[in-house]
This record gives C-alpha cells, structure tokens and sequence, in this order.
C-alpha cells in the first residue's frame, strides 16, 4: 500500500497490525482530505474516485467498529445521489438540474468550510498569550471599586442555578418528591437575607437548599424580585461570583 | 505634565493592569490631560520599546493598551514560568474562527458551516471564556446566539474584529453573496438572510465596543 490514506487499511490478514487513523472533523474535513490526497479542487468533488474512497472509509470506520456519526451517512447519500444522476443512461431523464443543484451547494459547502479552516489556521499562527506572549497578571481589583460593577445577565444566572442543581443532584436521593412550594414563600425568605448583611453571594442563598425544587422556586423568586428591581444582582469582576443587594425599588 | 513623566507614569499603571486598559480608562487617571495627549504618548512609548529592543512591547489588543513580552524571548519567559500554553485543538479552532467571522451566529449555523455536532466544542469556548452568549435569535425556537468575547482578543493579539486575519477578503465573499442574492434567485440556495447579516454585523462590531454592558442591561431587567 503506498498511499494508506488514499486506500483505508485494510484489516484482517495481519490483523496484529494496528493502523492510526487520522481524526477526521466531520464529513467535510474527509472530503477536503480525499481530494487532496488525489490532488483534486473541490470543485471536482463529485468525481467517482472520491466518492468510493469516502465509502470505503466508512466502510473501514465501520470495521472498527467506530460510531459513524449520522451526518457521515448524509453526505454518503448526497454522493450517491449525484453520482446515480450521472449513470442514468438516459441524460434527458434525470433531473439534471437538481443534480447541479445538489453538486453546488457540496461545492459551496466545502469551499467555505475551506476557508474559515484556513482562518483557524491563521489564528492559530497567531502570537498566542500565554504561548508566545506574556502579560503581568495584574491586579483583579475592579476599576473603580465603587462605581465599577458588572451588570449579571439573565443568563449568568441561568447558569449559575445550573450549578447549584448540579451540586444538589449529586447530593439528593433518587426518589422522586413532588413537592409544591409556591415562589411567593420564597420572596421574603431571599428579602430577610439580604437584610443584614447588605449583599450575599448568588451561592449562599441555596447554601443549605438540598431539594430540586426549593432551589428552583427560590430562583424563580430571586428573578421575580430582580424584575421588579428590589434585588441587584452584580459581579465585581467580569465572570466572578454573582452578588445580590436590595436594589432600587426597595429604597 | 511633562511628557517623559507622563509616559513614566503610563508604564507603571499598564505595568500594574496586565490587561488591556482602554485610552478613556488611562487618560480618567489624570486630572486634565486630553485624550488626545495620552494617547500620542502611549504611541510614542509603542515605538520607543519596540526600537530599543527593551524586553516589553506595548500592544493594542481587545480595545486597550497592553504590556506584552515580545515574541522572540518566548521560550525563556515559559521556561521560568513553567507555563502550560492554552490548548487548542483544530475542532475548537475552527468553531471560534467560525463564530468570530460570522458573529453573531447560532449552533445550527455553526454546524452547518463544520458538517458536525460542535455543542461539545462549544461548551468548552464558552468554558475559557472566548465565546460569549448574546442573547436569543428572534427565528423559529428562539436559537441561542454567540458572539466572541475580549478574551478572545486578547489570546490572539488583536486590536478589534477588524483584526481579523483576511477579514476583507471574507467580507468581498459575502457582499458577493449578497449581490448575488439580490437579484432573481432560482435554484442555488445561498442563505440570503445569513449573509446579509453577517455582513451587517460585521460592519456594525467596531462601532460598538460597549456591547457587553449594554446586553446585560436590557437582559437583566
């Protein structure tokens, strides 16, 4: 075998052989590989020699058992397809025109898939912090710290909740428990922390909250009272902890 | 002020920063200096440690002002620290090249545009923090749409999204689509509304380095 990436490997005979397969991006990045290898544009995608060294490698993931993954099989279709329109002996019975159709945009596809390789590729050659370049670490004390605080969007919090149920889902038995905890129970409980000590962390609000569904409800609550501006919820340095404080409207 | 104190001073405070420091930021710490005498002097500096070969470079990345080490004494500067460089693998390279050339875009596009499921490599840019969630596209299922963060300028060394490498070649693309799509369109499928909006943003970007706080506060109340 001269070229192993033209022709799969084929296993079996010296099955003690191991092949390292090179890790494909997708259906795509073969494509782009195929034609390469065969020193073909992409433009010529649909010539037969590419759409048989596609199915072979299917064929060979197939083999070892690898996950194909579905949009493989797509576009194993789409060749087969365009190819199929090709063979009919009949031109004037095909649907040429969908079968140019189907040909640009595999085309089009593949050029842009192309390029925004290529770009990554620049990217990548770029002189990278913390590879090539180096910075001091600075101080992380916010800009100005009164005035400097970052607003929290929706879904910082979205995915600081997400956090909490992750801990929690960790830490709850299995049993399903249904239990109907209304929001408005919760709306004094998150006031009466915000009371003393002036703000909390987003965290220490479900500190002791071990149940899926008081933590939901008093995060619906939480957004409730953000909405309606008596709880600010802020970070002091971009991407930090969330902190809560009573906001405008509770003045 | 006289100007070698102020470009002393303007060394200390990009010393002490690390990150990029915006001109407003710098010229705030003055009381009355224009901006415009701040920023001549940062200019002058840039030049200055570039000439002198001094160990520093100052850079403008992500919107600000930053020292930087040079490139060449890369080697020495990791062999002290003992420092791990970012990994990046070609999947999540190709998805934030993606998402920055076309921001803001969706996982659907994003998919499209790679031919693979890419919600793994999203997660992870979202992780170290190069990508960014901006909101929901007002479409069918209301998709989540991305955009790249300061971060993301900040690892790749680049003043703004017009840094980009080969932007201008990628924007005669699309305009090329649009034009294309603007006249009577028959057969070819070229997504008309995404080029058109990428084009858009594209243009739109630099004009608006406050994006981020303004998002939060329309999403957070």
């Amino acid at each position: 075998m001269s070229d192993d990436a033209n022709t799969p490997p084929r296993l079996g005979a010296d099955a003690g052989v191991r092949f390292r397969l090179p890790i494909y991006e997708g259906p795509l990045d073969l494509l782009l590989h195929l034609l390469k290898r065969a020193e073909l544009d992409p433009h010529e995608v649909t010539a037969s020699v590419i759409t048989e060294q596609y199915l072979a490698w299917l064929e060979l993931l197939d083999q070892l058992n690898l996950d194909v993954a579905g949009e493989y099989l797509v576009m194993a279709a789409t060749l087969l397809l365009i190819k199929s329109f090709a063979m009919l002996p009949h031109p004037e019975l095909a649907d040429t025109e969908e079968a140019e159709e189907l040909k640009r945009d595999l085309v089009e596809r593949l050029l842009e898939y192309q390029r925004y390789r290529e770009a990554a590729e620049k990217l990548a050659e770029r002189a990278l912090l913390g590879r090539d370049v180096f910075t001091t670490p600075g101080e992380t004390a916010p800009e100005d710290a009164n005035a400097r605080q970052y607003t929290v969007s929706i879904f910082d919090l979205v995915e600081a909740i997400g956090a909490v149920l992750k801990r929690i889902a960790d830490k709850t038995p299995r049993a399903i428990e249904l239990r109907d905890i209304p929001v408005a129970e919760c709306i004094p409980r998150i006031l009466r922390a915000l009371e003393g000590t002036g703000r909390i962390q987003f965290a220490a609000l479900f500190e002791d909250a071990n149940d899926r569904s008081l933590v939901i409800a008093t995060f619906m609550a939480l957004l409730e009272l953000i909405r309606r501006r008596e709880v600010r919820a802020f970070q002091e340095v971009r991407f930090g902890p969330i902190f809560l404080e009573r906001g405008a409207a509770a003045a | 002020m006289e100007e070698e104190r102020l470009k002393s001073i303007l060394a200390s405070l990009l010393f002490a920063a690390g990150e990029p420091v915006s001109l407003a930021r710098l010229t705030a710490v003055f009381d009355d200096l224009p901006r415009a005498a701040v920023q001549k002097a940062l200019t002058e500096m840039a030049s200055q440690y570039a000439a002198e070969n001094r160990g520093i470079v100052i850079d403008e990345v992500a919107g600000g002002y930053q020292m930087r080490t040079p490139k060449d004494h890369a080697g020495y500067v990791r062999k002290l620290l003992a420092a791990r460089p970012p990994r990046l693998s070609r999947p999540l390279m190709e998805t934030v090249a993606i998402i920055a050339y076309r921001q803001p875009i969706t996982r659907p596009e994003i998919e499209q545009l790679r031919g693979v499921d890419t919600g793994g490599v999203l997660e992870t840019l979202l992780e170290k923090r190069l990508v960014k969630i901006a909101g929901r596209k007002d479409a069918p299922g209301r998709p989540i749409i991305y955009k790249t963060t300061d971060e993301f300028l900040e690892l790749f060394g680049l003043k703004d999204l017009e840094g980009l490498p080969d932007l201008s070649e990628f924007r005669e693309i699309e305009r090329a689509v649009e034009q294309a799509n603007t006249g009577p369109v028959e057969g070819i499928e070229t997504h008309p509304e995404d080029s058109a909006a990428t084009a858009e943003s594209l243009s739109e970007e630099p004009a608006e380095p406050e994006t981020e706080t303004s998002d939060d506060d329309e999403t957070s109340h």
